[in-house]
């Protein structure tokens, strides 16, 4: 399975350009100091900026859109243009609950009105979770097969695996594969309840996969290995030490180039250190440029390792590693061979 | 590639708990439906559910608390699956646990709301059990199975046969040798007030394909089955419910909740394709059937367009589980398997006059015996997520 090319929607900025500079800038990306109902006590957030879902996407269809699933919309829709896309062409993106501000509005709706059921139907896709996959296949016209995974900080593992299969099977001629994640006080009130301090962001990070065996070796990247552990003795650094030495597989270490990690502690780049005996120095870390953005972290280490590989000399043909880590204890890591081809964005 | 065996059912749900009281729920034509009691339903005209009593979480997890209801649901139909499966535990074996289901811990996070919008603080623990994702890690944590592959499909009302259509895929193509997938949603007021809020929730009993039916009722639970390699199953001399023979999925890509009968077809029509079946040689539907207004009448169109103007027997089996959401298309496919294992069709309950709109012999409120084949399992959902999965009689 190949990478075509790759979509970002991010607190850098709409388009892949702006998030590509802000990665190799290293400077995160702006925050901004917000509140709600749902979260009250003001806290400063990384997210995307001039996105106003009427301004981008129109009034057609999206009076009741909640955010993420627009920033999906969008993402999908930046790539759509540019890749072939055909009746068997599908889409499979991440998430953790879906849009948390959508299921909580539509419930104290249901519970502050005159009636319980005032509430508003046109409301009710956009608490689904399938929202953001469904409503880019809706937009975009891909009607292959659609699926969305719940797999919250590993979505970037479990889309490419998932898709990955969906193809070998010919159930789909390319996929649109990525995940999203929209900020709101009702996902900090969520995350603060479980002790998550980090600050947070938001965004949609898409990329489109075909098969490798298309005779088209012209991409970004080849998937070489997905792999996920569950570190069920609390042991999360040891279980992620055993899935790196699955996926890593006959990979020596100098063929190693960059490396994402999902977490702002070193635990994943020490993991990465005692499997391969020796430490990456490139190592992109997401939450440090644009925050926890939950399901999308992944994804966003993908493509910020592709950012920086277009731009430099000794990456073609070597290896990444994404890593993930979520608070449920799956582990997880990601390996792609870099192709050099700056990609469709 | 492998032929894929249905091994061992494990199931949740408003008529039994069990393969067995399932079975026995089905063919006598049980009704889950009783009045709601997982929330507050004051002010609602009505509130009749299909809802899970007497559930002990304790009889199957040793944490239950760390689990929103859904994930007690899918760890419980889980262990009783491999148990049914006849497996010893699945030791080295390399497993796929994937879980269907369109809220997921959605019922924690209206604790939540709720308590925010009295005033009150945030109950202790509820935020943990939000993230959907626990439903499928929950199973492998339970069953101690840190080297699977852990998936929660979150495909709405359709999850449950996306969840089977990966497990077989699996499967067949030798990544795992054995496969959980299902699917799994508790009770939660979100999705009753939204299909209230329609005018799409029957105020008493679901009645699929009658000419009076008036909606849904929500309903919960879960379905789990195991998958295996057929060459696997008859080495270790497995009862095989079941052969998963293929399936289909697509998307509409239209409306966000209207259902569209092309595209319905057109996903049967790849399941048949997949399977290798032709539509004469299906003896039984297994509908989507929610008991609207909208859906039966789009989805017996459907299956006209597909089987032509005498179609095989159509039956909901939501006429006696409520539609139960991620669950509905697993607890389906359960039922699919028993009734091709059993040879007899679960019947559509609570029918007085078939809607000649919908046209389908849908087996009204008697199970009868029926020497079963192939047997189709549809399942559709809000965004248009389509998914179709065959079964076969074991070889």
């Amino acid at each position: 399975m190949i990478i075509t090319g790759w979509a970002t929607t991010s607190p850098y900025g709409r388009g892949a350009g702006a998030f590509a500079d802000g990665v190799r800038s290293g400077v995160p990306a702006p925050a901004v100091r917000g509140a709600d109902d749902w979260f009250p006590e003001p806290e400063p957030a990384h997210l995307v900026p001039d996105f106003d879902i009427e301004d981008v996407l129109g009034r057609k269809g999206t009076g009741s859109m909640d955010r993420g699933t627009a920033l999906a919309v969008h993402t999908v829709g930046l790539l759509r243009a540019e890749v072939g896309a055909d009746g068997r062409t599908g889409v499979v993106l991440g998430t953790t609950s879906g849009s948390t501000l959508t299921q909580f509005g539509f419930t104290a709706d249901s519970l502050t009105r005159r009636r319980p059921y005032f509430v508003n139907p046109a409301q009710m896709p956009f608490a689904l979770m399938n929202s953001a996959a469904a409503r880019s296949a809706g937009w975009h016209g891909l009607t292959g097969p659609n699926t969305t995974l719940a797999a919250g900080r590993l979505s970037g593992v479990a889309v490419l695996r998932y898709a990955g299969r969906l193809l070998r099977a010919r159930r789909a001629s390319g996929v649109f594969a990525g995940a999203v994640e929209e900020h709101s006080g009702a996902r900090a009130l969520l995350e603060r309840e479980v002790g998550n301090t980090a600050r947070l962001g938001e965004g949609a990070a898409v990329l489109f996969l075909r098969p490798a065996s298309n005779g088209n070796r012209s991409a970004v990247a080849e998937v070489v290995a997905t792999g996920t552990r569950l570190a069920a003795d609390g042991e999360v650094r040891r279980a992620l030490v055993e899935c790196l030495r699955q996926t890593l597989v006959g990979v020596a270490p100098d063929e190693v180039w960059g490396l994402a990690v999902s977490g702002m502690d070193t635990m994943e780049s020490d993991a990465v250190r005692e499997v391969l005996g020796t430490r990456i120095d490139r190592v992109v870390a997401p939450g440090r440029l644009v925050g926890d953005t939950g399901a999308v972290g992944g994804v966003f280490g993908l493509t910020g390792l592709f950012a920086l590989a277009e731009r430099s000399d000794d990456a073609h043909g070597r290896v990444a590693v994404a890593t993930a880590v979520d608070r449920d204890g799956m582990v997880g890591s990601v390996v792609v061979r870099l192709l050099g081809v700056r990609g469709v964005r | 590639m492998r032929r894929v065996a249905v091994t061992g059912l494990g199931v949740v749900s408003s008529i039994g708990v069990g393969a067995r009281e399932f079975a026995a729920g089905l063919r006598a034509g049980r009704s889950g439906a009783r009045p709601i009691g997982a929330f507050d339903t004051t002010g609602f005209a009505h509130a009749t559910g299909c809802e899970v009593v007497g559930f002990e979480p304790e009889r199957w997890l040793t944490r239950p608390e760390t689990l929103p209801r859904a994930g007690q649901f899918a760890v419980a139909a889980a262990t009783m699956a491999v148990r049914d499966a006849g497996l010893d535990g699945l030791g080295d074996a390399r497993t796929m646990v994937s879980v269907g289901t369109t809220d997921g811990g959605g019922d924690r996070g209206e604790r939540i709301a709720e308590a925010v919008v009295r005033g009150a603080g945030v109950p202790a623990g509820e935020a943990a059990r939000v993230p959907a994702a626990l439903l499928s890690v929950g199973v492998a944590r339970e069953l101690g199975l840190a080297g699977a592959e852990v998936s929660t499909v979150a495909t709405a009302c359709a999850a449950g046969n996306y969840a089977i259509g990966d497990g077989f895929d699996a499967v067949a193509a030798g990544d795992v040798d054995v496969a959980l997938c299902g699917g799994a949603d508790a009770m939660c007021r979100m999705t009753f007030t939204g299909f209230y809020r329609l005018g799409a929730v029957d105020p008493e009993r679901c009645r699929p394909f009658d000419t009076h039916r008036q909606g849904i009722l929500t309903g919960e639970g879960a379905g789990v089955l195991v998958l295996e390699p057929l060459d696997t199953a008859l080495a270790r001399g497995a009862r095989i419910y079941a052969e998963v023979l293929g399936y289909g999925l697509n998307c509409d890509a239209g409306h966000p909740v209207a259902p569209d009968r092309s595209s319905v077809a057109r996903c049967m029509r790849l399941a048949l394709d997949d399977a290798g079946v032709e539509p004469g040689e299906v003896d039984l539907v297994s509908a989507h059937g929610t008991g609207t207004k909208a859906n039966d009448v789009t989805e017996c169109g459907a299956i006209r367009d597909v089987f032509g103007a005498t179609p095989p027997r159509t039956v909901s089996v939501k006429s006696m589980l409520g539609h139960t959401m991620g669950a509905a298309s697993a607890l389906s496919a359960a039922a699919c398997s028993i009734a091709l294992a059993e040879g007899f069709v679960p019947p559509t309950i609570n029918h007085v006059e078939t809607d000649p709109e919908c046209g389908v012999d849908c087996v009204p409120n008697e199970a009868v015996a029926a020497d079963l084949r192939v047997v189709q399992n549809n399942a559709l959902a809000f965004g248009g997520n389509n998914s179709v999965v065959l079964f076969g009689r074991a070889p």
